[in-house]
Order: structure tokens, then sequence, then C-alpha cells
């Protein structure tokens, strides 16, 4: 993957992707990855701080890492209530959809690919997005002559 | 999220919980599945547009209608950063 030169990771994230069987360090990637530690005590506050709905420990470590830089750089997350946090401070936020069709376009990867992945988003990741989230994204990559 | 509890475990957990008989349950479990079910249809329905904002609020209300609008719009802002050159 070459769309970022780094990418940073609470060390929560980190240990979540070990839990999958996934070493930060190892990804196949060309991204520089840093795995940025995050005080405990910090992401519970800031968790709080937030409010309802409650965001997972892991996003408050995430969003707290997005803080240290002014929410100035772009975050990847798929979950809609660090998204609505972060882009209410005008933080550039990319889910997995938007990865995908960047790497596609940038020709990194190809239509089999970026088919396949996406197919795998909604059958076997833990998104969450529903069938007529799926259908509603056949329809935007029709109309965008994508053809899936 | 609930964690992965076989269908025959949560079916004898309920019967024993809540003290009916398998029947009421299954009943209330086709009721409640086919209004989950219906949801998920209407849900799919506004966002494909072939029904109209007043008639997916009637059903889904404002607080998930919100919901869904939000995500629908963040899939939307993904796909724009996905084929931008930024």
């Amino acid at each position: 993957m070459t769309l970022f030169e780094q990418i940073k990771l609470p060390d929560l994230v980190a240990d979540e992707l070990e839990g999958y069987n996934l070493n930060a360090n190892e990804l196949n990637i060309t991204a520089n990855v840093v795995i940025c530690p995050i005080d405990h005590e910090q992401s519970l506050n800031i968790r709080q701080k937030l409010g309802q709905p409650l965001i997972h420990l892991t996003d408050a470590a995430v969003f707290i890492l997005a803080q240290n830089a002014n929410f100035s750089l772009p975050v990847l997350t798929d979950d809609l209530a660090l998204r609505r946090q972060l882009e209410a401070r005008d933080t550039l936020v990319i889910g997995s959809i938007g990865l995908l069709i960047r790497a596609y376009h940038q020709q990194l990867i190809d239509k089999t690919d970026i088919k396949s992945a996406i197919d795998s988003l909604f059958n076997e990741s833990s998104l969450h997005l529903s069938q007529a989230f799926r259908l509603y994204v056949q329809q935007l990559l029709n109309e965008l002559n994508l053809n899936f | 999220m609930m964690k992965n509890i076989a269908l025959g475990e949560q079916l004898t957990f309920l019967l024993t919980q809540r003290g009916v008989n398998e029947a009421t349950i299954l009943a209330q479990a086709v009721s409640k599945g086919i209004s989950l079910l219906y949801q998920e249809a209407i849900t799919e329905a506004y966002l494909l547009g072939t029904i109209s904002r007043e008639e997916a609020l009637k059903t889904l209300g404002a607080d998930t209608l919100e919901e869904i609008e939000y995500q629908r719009d963040a899939l939307k802002r993904d796909v724009e950063w996905g084929l931008s050159n930024d």
C-alpha cells in the first residue's frame, strides 16, 4: 500500500490486530507504521468526555492521536461514532470503502481485488453494514461506471 | 455485541427465564424478526430512492433515519475522496 507515507496506530489498535493474528509491524504495506502508546486512563477520560454514544476504548485512543496532531491528519476508521466526533472537529476521516476506491483509482489494485475486498468488508468484517448499505455502495459504484 | 451463543442455548435460556412454552417464544421471534427485516427493507428502499424520506421517517423514526443518513453521506464522502487526487 502506498497511499500514505506513515500510519500511526495507538498501541491498543495494534493489540487488537494481534487478536486477528496480524502484527502491525509486519503488515504488507510500504507505509512506515508507528505504534504510539496511549495512556489507558487518558483513553477512559476522553471516552467519558465525548459522551454518548460511548465510543470504544480503541477509538478513544485514535481520537487522542488525532487530538495530538491538532486534528490536522487524516484518520482511517469505519466507526461511525468516532467519525462524527472527528468530523465535528474538521478532521478528514476516511473509511475502508474510500481507501479501496483510492487504491483502485491509483491502480494499486485491480477490479477483481476491489470487488473481493468490498465483498469481504460486508461478509466478514466487523463493519456491521447492512444489506441495505451493501446495495447502496453497489449503486454508488455503478453510477461511477465502476460496475460492480 | 452479543457473543456467538448457539441458538439452541439461547432458546433454552429464554424458556427457563421467561417461564413460557416454546411456541410462545417462537411466535415472538418471528414477529420480532419480521419487524427487523421490514426496517432493513425500508432502509434499503430509502437508500436506493424507491421510497420518500417521509415514508422512511414514519417507520424508522427521526434518530434512526438521521444515523442512516449520516452513514450514507459518510460513504459518499469516502467514495469522493477515493476518486480525488488530494
